[in-house]
């Protein structure tokens, strides 16, 4: 598995112009072109606040602000694992063709989505300073630490389900669903508060309810987040990375045979 | 392979590593070193002055709701947030308010709620009110205490923290 990593490294020029390509494709041809990576995101955001402030008249004061720094990194994660799930399958012909490590493919994808969700960010950021709200250095550390274990679990998840995907094309609608539920059952609309006690535990068990509530500590609360909350989510992506690579490392074998 | 890189690389390798190890460890510091919460209750009079010690409030002087077929009593409470962190129960369960009433006799009653009912998020230097609603006491001479506590999620490893109390005699006719 090391030299495979180092495999993949040498290949490093070919995942950031993979990355460039698809950025840059991504809304090629449409009318507003890139504005659509901060309309997208703001768009939901106006939604779920009026739905949440106005309709079912949520308490949380400053709602939008409370919902957009939990929405922005789960968007980057829920479109890396039903995105990428796809993504040796819709790469077929690459795949055929050309020798290169097939991580590069899920890497580059969740890569992508990564980059996007830095851009919005600078929307988030934009808000919470023209809102009042304000930015406090010493919580603002913890953030590159909070994004980059989000993206090794994104990455391992999307490593496991892509290769998966391959052989048992229904992973992709089913990675679907799970994640329509999965967003439900982490605290993005809602606080963690409205979770009855008696069911903390199993809830505790959902790695992304530890990265939204660290996210939110940051950039909501404004306060030092309590990293030993983020142990289990550090140990299920690092089993992730591992289990998925190592699943992926398997199944590759077959790959030109099913596509 | 690592061996076989350029000295030049190998040496930008080994300074990124080390910058990320510092890093990591700085944010777990910082994290672990975090000020313990120093935070002030107080209960209020109806003026919402501070009480005095010993001074009894009436009940008849405070302010009560009607919600179905309960009466409560609402007792004013300041918090005074002088911690590094904001303290909202509205938003963090981690946060929450808790009232105890004891009779007379030191018994407790038994009328003993956990709130969440800080109305506004007290940040960091600042001061915040709260409303502690008391529900079902008879006649009497009460002792009540208010307590701000942290509970801690399930597979934290943080210790426990507690807050200052306080307590309120109450009288109801």
């Amino acid at each position: 598995m090391i030299k495979r990593v180092f495999e993949i490294y040498n290949y490093r020029e070919m995942i950031a112009e993979l990355v460039r390509r698809d950025l840059r494709g991504r809304y090629k041809g449409a009318v507003l072109g890139f504005l659509w990576t901060f309309i997208n995101p703001l768009m939901q955001l106006a939604v779920y606040t009026v739905v949440f402030s106005l309709f079912m008249r949520s308490n949380i004061q400053q709602y939008y602000i409370f919902l957009f720094v939990a929405l922005v990194p789960w968007i980057f994660f829920s479109s890396s694992l039903t995105g990428g799930s796809t993504v040796i399958l819709g790469q077929a012909n690459m795949v055929n063709k050309i020798y290169f490590p097939r991580e590069v493919l899920p890497i580059t994808f969740v890569t992508s989505c990564f980059v996007n969700m830095l851009l919005t960010f600078v929307v988030v950021f934009g808000v919470l300073i023209i809102s009042g709200y304000g930015l406090r250095p010493k919580p603002l550390l913890f953030l590159p630490l909070v994004m980059l274990l989000e993206f090794v679990l994104a990455l391992g998840m999307t490593l496991l389900f892509s290769a998966v995907d391959v052989y048992f094309r229904d992973m992709s609608h089913i990675l679907g669903i799970v994640c329509m539920a999965w967003q439900f059952l982490t605290p993005i609309m809602y606080p963690s508060s409205l979770v009855p006690q008696k069911y903390q535990a199993i809830w505790n068990l959902n790695p992304m309810k530890a990265i939204i509530e660290t996210y939110r500590d940051i950039l909501y609360y404004q306060q030092v987040p309590d990293l030993s909350g983020l142990i289990p989510a550090f140990v299920m992506a690092i089993f992730f990375l591992i289990l998925g690579e190592m699943v992926f490392m398997k199944l590759e074998k077959g790959f030109a045979t099913e596509l | 392979m690592i061996r076989n890189l350029p000295r030049k690389k190998l040496a930008i390798l080994c300074v990124c590593v080390v910058l990320f190890v510092v890093y990591v460890l700085t944010c777990i510091l910082i994290s672990a070193k975090q000020d313990p919460y120093k935070v002030t209750l107080e209960a209020l009079s109806p003026e919402g002055v501070s009480l005095a010690e010993g001074a009894v409030l009436e009940a008849s002087d405070l302010e009560n709701v009607q919600e179905e077929e309960n009466t409560y009593l609402l007792l004013p409470v300041r918090i005074i947030n002088d911690s590094n962190r904001m303290i909202s129960s509205q938003n963090d369960y981690r946060i929450f308010l808790t009232c105890t009433v004891y009779a007379q006799s030191g018994e407790d009653t038994g009328i003993s709620q956990e709130l969440t009912e800080i109305e506004k998020r007290v940040g960091s230097g600042k001061t915040g009110t709260a409303q502690v609603r008391v529900r079902g006491l008879s006649a009497g001479d009460y002792r009540i205490v208010l307590d701000l506590q942290r509970s801690e999620p399930a597979f934290s490893y943080s210790s426990a923290e507690s807050f200052t109390a306080d307590e309120v005699l109450l009288h109801v006719d």
